[in-house]
């Protein structure tokens, strides 16, 4: 037995591979087994681990010679080890933390009735037999008519959908009438408009949540929703949550800093300490760090006063190299481009269930678009003018453009929504600077002191600006995944060790190999007969075309002996007989695995199983 | 003569720390043996020369000792030059030490936490590590539980009484490796290499003229492979024909030997290069080219 079975799982194994390359329907078996042979190829790496305790340990005990090694190596295991396992200073990953929630526990068996949202309809009952998407599992039941036991009659959810539960459904089932129910159920089931893109519910986190602060009158229209137990119990933990109160001394406040107006309710500048209200969330985040000036278009004269404010520590070059960089930042004719283009009016995507009353209505070619019904709305003259006039005034603050503009003539939200998306793109001005003093000192370039200081200071008042508001954001934020960080993280323990340890000192050996392999060519390379100089001469072309000297020496050759020269010789041997050597050894390689893979898994190669001592 | 020889090497350890501790107090740019950090959002990152004008990175004690230590392992392994010494051989049973341990650690968190515990038990998974996974178990995850008694009778191995019992996930190993890669060589290597062999002898270029470099190219490459698995034919005995032939395919396989044999010493003294440039420049910061 302790032969005959191995024999067996392996033949077995591996003749059900085979076969399943060969059977569509089968192919995913093999993608199993490699997942199922991956994990037992970690597996393993504890069995090799556990040998290596075991070896060194004994050892260590035995005081056997070089133990003090073998005790180095048993350190060094366990520490890595440890802090690998225990992702031991490790934060919890920013991508799957919800910054800016607060959860409430809430299951789905717990929510109240009041959430269950059913839609009557007339679909196939093969529909209930698949799987459904992995998202909606728990919150969605189908229902089958009570007339007709092969056609489904209602559709029922429970909680708010999601829209990627949304879109998960969607992609359940092409049938139109499937995807026109999910609109309709999906349009059901959405919380109510005062508590849309505030309060939601994540049925794969068992979570009630809400989004930043919990004003008083959301509070009670939640609680109006139902009196189920649970129900008050997670509103309640949402409020005590989410009206939290974390401040912040501050160390540094950028002149002027106002809290915006429609944060006022969960954001309190005193003096110098700064107090968040709930969570802080992205947005809020981003609306607080958005305070500094971006950069525009800068007039000639601004351009050498810019300058002439450096002093005379510029030199020539590097003067104009200053107006060069400042001069084509960008300019009034980009932004007003970009508005015009997001004037245009664009196809409207129909609704499925619009799609369904055409395929209804007998339309053959159906179009997942229409045309829109709108105009085009481009800038006008005055709008233009305004504009091309507000860029170059650095007393117009760009974010508050759209409001100036859409009082001299038409103006769309797409329009205002492409002016702050290209206000955000546009470097702040201590970026700016940041990469001027990056040009100005590239190779030799130096700057003195002073006007490193003069040019870097926006670029500090940011730097510190945005790290006061993001600890307050981190202080804010309770965290909900502790262990949910990446194990390589910079800065933590095992990162630490990976990149001191284990990655200097696996490359310096491979490095040693350098001389080692120099020092046995030296000794074995001798050009005694036709095929050993072949052999010599190729390395030493191949060697010789990979440095600037070996090009240098034949750079001198006419053109008509340019296949002579050293770096065309190197590729002809690379692309040509390098590659043909390599294919018939690749061919040998390939023939060789198959006919040993047939010998292992025919039983006619043991060798696996050991001497069965 | 050993005493002298243990006392010069100790001198010449000691004056190489000593002028490496003396760079670094007097580098000029206050760079050399420490390691630069500036916060962004709220994580450590390395700062550049920007950043330390601004005022805005300070010396990370941790990341320092880090660069002396990786610093000195890389002198301790370069030890071996000269011969075994205690220096080389703590470098090498820490490198055995950690690499065991990295391994170990990458198997842990991205094979066995996703693709095992992560099947069989979703909801506990997602709880603990993995917040972006279904607690929803998918159709047929129960059937991870084989891996699960593979692995556990592969761990068996090191338990004496029972360790026959580790051949049965080995021969899984040996059976559904033998039955993937005879399928995927024959596919990627076996007939994606004779068809691309199959090239035109006649070349034309894209003037649609005759391009006599390119057919020569062409029929050198299909003539050498042929010779070569000629060569690799040991069924009839090489002599006449045959054998000029398979002498050709050894001189073909004599140049793509040292063509690799050149690009192998190329791409050590490439990491030869990385390491010295790593002593020099990051540790001591000096510009020596």
């Amino acid at each position: 037995m302790k032969r005959t079975v191995p024999l067996l799982i392996a033949a077995i194994c591996g003749f059900v591979l085979i076969i399943t390359a060969f059977i569509p329907a089968t192919v995913t078996w093999g993608e199993t087994a490699t997942v199922w042979f991956d994990v037992l190829a970690a597996i393993a790496f504890i069995l090799g681990g556990g040998n290596l305790l075991k070896v060194h340990l004994r050892k260590v005990s035995d005081r056997a010679a070089g133990w003090a090694y073998s005790l180095i190596t048993v350190v060094t295991f366990l520490l890595t080890l440890g802090v690998g396992l225990l992702k031991w200073g490790v934060p919890p990953g920013s991508d799957q933390e919800f910054f800016g929630y607060s959860f409430a526990s809430l299951s789905v068996a717990d929510l109240p009735e009041e959430l269950t949202f059913r839609l009557p309809v007339d679909l196939p009952g093969d529909l209930a037999a698949g799987t459904l998407p992995a998202s909606v599992r728990r919150q969605l039941r189908m229902t089958f008519a009570e007339n007709d036991s092969q056609r489904l009659g209602t559709l029922e959810f429970h909680g708010w959908m999601t829209s990627s539960q949304k879109s998960d459904l969607l992609g359940f089932h092409d049938l139109l009438d499937w995807k026109c129910a999910v609109e309709q159920l999906a349009e059901r089931s959405a919380p109510p408009a005062s508590l849309a893109g505030k309060v939601s519910y994540f049925a794969e986190h068992e979570a009630l949540a809400i989004s930043g602060t919990l004003p008083e009158a959301t509070e009670q229209e939640l609680r109006a929703i139902s009196a189920t137990q649970p129900w008050t119990a997670a509103v309640t933990e949402l409020a005590r949550l989410a009206r939290a109160p974390t401040s912040r001394t501050l160390q540094y406040i950028p002149s002027g800093l106002q809290v915006p107006s429609s944060r006022e309710d969960s954001l309190k500048l005193q003096g110098q300490t700064l107090t968040v209200i709930g969570p802080m969330t992205p947005e809020m985040r981003a609306e607080l760090t958005d305070v500094f000036p971006r950069v525009r278009p800068l007039a000639e004269q601004e351009i050498e006063r810019f300058v002439a404010d450096m002093g005379d520590t510029l030199s020539e070059d590097q003067q104009n190299l200053l107006r060069g960089m400042l001069g084509s930042l960008w300019n009034a004719e980009q932004l007003i481009t970009v508005l015009n283009d997001a004037g245009k009016s664009q196809p409207v995507k129909k609704t499925y269930c619009e799609l369904r009353a055409e395929q209804l209505a007998g339309v053959d070619d159906l179009s997942p678009t229409r045309d829109s019904s709108e105009p085009d709305t481009q800038l006008n003259a005055a709008q233009v003018e305004a504009l091309t006039a507000a860029v170059m005034n650095p007393e117009v603050n760009l974010r508050t453009l759209g409001s100036v503009l859409s009082e001299l003539g038409p103006w769309i939200p797409a329009q205002e929504s492409a002016l702050q998306k290209f206000r955000q793109r546009l470097p702040t001005i201590g970026q700016r600077n940041r990469t001027l003093v990056a040009a100005l000192t590239l190779g030799d370039g130096q700057l003195p002191r002073a006007t490193l200081d003069l040019l870097l200071a926006p670029y500090r008042e940011e730097h510190l600006w945005n790290n006061e508001v993001f600890a307050l954001y981190e202080a804010a934020h309770r965290v909900k995944y502790a262990w949910s960080g990446g194990y390589l993280q910079d800065g933590s323990p095992f990162w630490w060790s990976y990149e001191y340890a284990f990655k200097p000192l696996t490359a310096t050996m491979f490095a040693l190999l350098a001389f080692y392999v120099a020092s046995a060519a030296f000794r074995a390379f001798r050009a005694k007969n036709l095929e050993a100089f072949l052999l010599l001469a190729t390395a030493f072309i191949i060697l010789l075309g990979r440095t600037p000297t070996g090009v240098w020496l034949t750079s001198g050759l006419p053109d008509s002996l340019s296949i002579l020269r050293i770096e065309n010789m190197t590729a002809f041997i690379l692309s040509v007989i390098n590659t043909a050597g390599n294919r018939a050894i690749m061919i040998g390689i390939a023939l060789g695995i198959v006919s040993t893979s047939l010998k292992i898994l025919l039983g006619g190669d043991r060798s696996y199983l050991g001497s069965g001592d | 003569m050993q005493g002298i020889e243990r006392y010069i090497w100790t001198l010449l350890i000691l004056f190489l720390l000593g002028g490496a501790i003396l760079q670094t107090v007097w580098d000029p740019q206050q760079s050399a043996g420490r390691v630069y950090v500036k916060q962004v959002e709220g994580v450590w990152v390395p700062a550049d020369e920007i950043d330390r004008a601004a005022g805005i990175a300070e010396v990370s004690l941790l990341r320092s000792t880090g660069l002396w230590i990786s610093a000195l392992f890389t002198l301790c392994i370069f030890s071996f030059m000269y011969r075994d010494n205690p220096f080389y051989k703590i470098a090498e049973a820490t490198v055995v030490g950690v690499s065991a341990a990295y391994y170990m650690v990458v198997g842990f968190w991205t094979t066995m936490i996703p693709n095992l515990f992560g099947k069989l038990f979703p909801g506990l998974i997602q709880g603990w590590a993995m917040p972006g996974l279904s607690p929803e178990p998918e159709p047929g995850s129960w059937t991870y539980v084989v891996p699960l008694v593979l692995g556990i009778m592969l761990l068996m191995r090191l338990v004496p009484k029972v360790s026959w019992i580790s051949v049965w996930p080995l021969a899984f190993i040996i059976g559904t490796t033998a039955g993937l890669r005879m399928v995927a060589f024959l596919e990627a290597d076996f007939l994606s290499q004779i068809e691309n062999t199959i090239v035109p002898i006649v070349a034309w270029n894209s003037s649609g003229l005759f391009d006599p470099w390119k057919s020569f190219e062409n029929l050198l490459l299909v003539v050498s492979v042929l010779a070569c698995l000629v060569y690799f034919f040991f069924s009839i005995e090489h002599k006449g024909a045959v054998g000029g032939i398979s002498r050709f395919g050894i001189w073909i396989l004599m140049i793509t030997f040292g063509a690799m044999f050149g690009m192998t010493v190329m791409g050590r003294i490439a990491l030869l290069a990385i390491r010295l440039e790593f002593l020099f420049r990051e540790w001591l910061n000096l510009n020596l080219v």
